[in-house]
């Protein structure tokens, strides 16, 4: 359940934070995570790792054999400790919370803007200007083109989903008819 | 739904013109998994405690777990259109309901919809299905009766507008008979009944429905009905939105009856979503808070003083005070009293009726155990004549119960011992009733009166039920100006006293039974 492993991550993930921040390695953090990440959940290494037969020494030089020279000495640490506590599945979440915990501490906020015709530069920048007046953030912006919206604009900042679009609209008033 | 094509465009029509599209920012979360009606969504971090949430395809939840990475909620009704991945937003609403004079006479879900095919109802606006409970400050104490026409209770339990009377014993003794007496009862009273059905048969709820039909007494009441095949959730809420629904007519300068039918039912729902939602169980796997699901219910029904209903109403209706009296009705097995549900809702309220069902095998119906029944406050409520005449009858069938009891074994026993047990005899006797004819206050009189001045002691016993029938229709046809005089002011003095000898006297002279 997504529920509990948040709860297992989140410990990791604020460790890490902290220690990046006072070593002030932020990025270089990130880019570890999100390589472990992608390598826990690479099919291949997800298997060799929960196969109960494969030792736990086998899986912390199997992983840092794969990122060779990408991982510093910090970064060997925390695969060890992770390795032993048995939660290297937990690490796709340690990631996303550490880079949500970083977002934050730099004021940051990623926005998804998903509309249903492309978004031109003049009309990006105005939407990240009303956005961040509103969020009081600065606006990391990502577009994407959904053609069922029909007409208008959804945008998604974390759990906060403003719809402007065509399909909401009569999504809504189905609703409000009762069908 | 009976509705012509042309009622709904126009409803249709009505609602396109007063809709207004408005682009709203929503929390928005994901279902990370569903299991049987509870859906545990990632995300929502706004939502709050019994806020309504909003799945696709016209489907709402509840939000009961809140959570630090997830919120646990349950889903009202069908949840098979719904899987993993789909989104959830926030309404920013808590549940509410439809209340006001519109639903009397109707038959309707959890949420308020109309379920008995009589199309759209009229409400006067919605309702939160949680409020807190009114103040000490706001309240009145009980003085005003409930008559349930029912003269073992309006006897020996008076029961109190504002009350909470909780009726309990084990299945097929009575318990819903006594629940529907009481609202055929409360016609031209101007009291308003909700009957809340929970977990119960469909068809015994459309059984319900149409008894109260036969008897004139659907005009005045509302049917709240979660039927066995609804899901847990419903069956949770109902109570909730009977009482919400309830409630307007108290905060209103009015008077309203409540029955839970039944609360086991209730708590069993509670305890399958509580499991489901992976609260810690408790004693009979019960989830801790299962006491304060049924004390915050009841403290609901209550009597509220006039500056209350002033207040409320914003001075619209003055001086007069609102009440809603419940009778919460509670399942047992094997007589088991001692269990968790019933002891706690025996604790929360204001005296029970206990139902036995050896009494009602033997043919004493309602088959009420005198010695166990008991109401806390409705003495202060009691219509006075009753109180004077009927004070007499629970220590008179206490005292028989016991005496009966060793009776068996004492072959001669002395006069007064014997007079007791005849005039127990008789009253326990007089005590039966036939389901769905309640008695009014006068006719109640007459019996009791009958029983206290000795009129009863030279009717053989296998006449009583014969005989009191005849009196009472005696009164109707002979002494209609006494009833009115009784049912209007229900005084004890010595002309109503004397009038009630000549009558009596009169009847066993001059009529047969």
């Amino acid at each position: 359940m997504a529920g509990e492993n948040s709860t297992i991550a989140r410990p990791y993930a604020e460790a890490v934070f902290s220690r990046a921040s006072d070593s002030n390695k932020l990025d270089q953090w990130s880019d570890a995570l999100g390589l472990l990440a992608a390598i826990v959940i690479d099919e291949k290494v997800a298997a060799a790792i929960s196969n109960p037969k494969f030792e736990s020494k086998q899986s912390v030089s199997l992983i840092l054999d794969i990122c060779g020279k990408h991982l510093d000495a910090e970064g060997q640490n925390l695969v060890r400790l992770l390795v032993r506590n048995g939660r290297l599945s937990v690490l796709p979440e340690i990631a996303l919370i550490y880079e949500g915990l970083k977002n934050e501490s730099q004021g940051r906020l990623d926005v998804e803007i998903i509309s249903a015709y492309e978004v031109t530069k003049a009309q990006e920048t105005s939407l990240a200007a009303a956005l961040k007046e509103r969020l009081g953030r600065d606006i990391q912006m990502t577009s994407e083109v959904d053609k069922e919206l029909i007409g208008g604009v959804v945008i998604r900042a974390g759990d906060l989903v403003i719809d402007g679009s065509v399909q909401g609209r009569l999504r809504k008033l189905a609703t409000e008819l009762g069908i | 739904m009976q509705l012509n094509p042309s009622e709904i465009s126009d409803l249709i029509k009505s609602q396109i013109e007063k809709y207004e599209p408005e682009t709203e920012a929503r929390n928005e979360g994901t279902i990370v998994s569903l299991t049987d009606g509870i859906a545990r969504i990632h995300g929502l971090a706004d939502a709050m405690s019994y806020e309504m949430l909003e799945f696709p395809g016209n489907t709402f939840g509840l939000a009961l777990n809140l959570e630090r990475d997830s919120v646990g909620a349950v889903v009202l009704g069908s949840y098979t259109h719904l899987s993993e991945g789909d989104s959830v937003k926030c309404t920013g609403r808590v549940l509410e309901v439809p209340v006001g004079e519109g639903l009397l006479g109707r038959v309707v879900d959890s949420l308020g919809q109309p379920i008995d095919g009589k199309g759209a109802i009229e409400a006067a606006g919605t309702k939160p299905i949680e409020e807190i409970a009114p103040g000490v400050i706001a309240r009145k104490s009980v003085d005003e009766p409930v008559q349930t026409g029912l003269k073992a209770i309006d006897a020996m339990v008076p029961v109190g507008r504002g009350q909470r009377e909780l009726i309990i014993g084990d299945r097929q003794t009575g318990k819903s008979a006594i629940a529907i007496d009481a609202i055929i009862n409360q016609k031209g009273t101007g009291v308003k009944c909700i009957y809340v059905a929970i977990g119960q048969k469909a068809s015994t709820i459309a059984q319900v429905v149409r008894k109260l039909e036969e008897h004139g007494a659907l005009d005045h009441t509302i049917i709240v009905a979660a039927s066995a095949s609804d899901s847990a959730a419903l069956q949770f809420i109902a109570p909730y939105s009977g009482a919400t629904m309830g409630e307007y007519f108290r905060d209103r300068g009015e008077d309203a009856l409540i029955i839970y039918d039944d609360l086991t039912k209730q708590a069993w729902a509670y305890r399958q979503v509580s499991l489901l939602l992976r609260r810690p169980p408790g004693r009979e796997a019960y989830p801790g808070d299962v006491f304060y699901l049924h004390s915050r219910l009841l403290e609901r029904a209550s009597r509220i003083s006039a500056e209350h209903v002033e207040k409320i109403t914003n001075g619209e209706v003055k001086g007069k005070t609102g009440s809603l009296t419940a009778f919460p009705i509670i399942e047992t097995q094997g007589g088991d009293v001692s269990a968790f549900i019933p002891t706690n809702v025996i604790s929360i309220t204001d005296g029970q009726i206990f139902l036995e069902a050896d009494l009602f095998n033997s043919g004493i119906r309602p088959a009420i155990n005198a010695g166990l029944s008991v109401s806390r406050v409705g003495g202060a409520a009691q219509t006075k004549i009753i109180k004077k005449l009927g004070g007499g009858t629970r220590l008179v069938l206490a005292q028989y119960r016991e005496l009966a009891a060793f009776a068996q074994f004492a072959s001669d026993l002395d006069d007064a011992t014997r007079k007791q047990l005849e005039r127990g005899e008789r009253v326990t006797e007089l005590m039966k009733q036939a389901q769905y004819s309640p008695l009014s206050v006068a006719e109640m009189a007459v019996s009791l009166f009958a029983a206290n001045e000795g009129y009863l002691d030279d009717v053989d016993v296998n006449q009583i039920v014969a005989f009191e029938g005849s009196l009472h229709s005696y009164m109707k046809s002979n002494q209609q100006a006494l009833s009115d005089k009784i049912n209007a002011e229900a005084k004890y003095d010595d002309e109503t006293v004397k009038s009630l000898h000549d009558a009596i006297k009169d009847f066993k002279a001059n009529h047969t039974w």
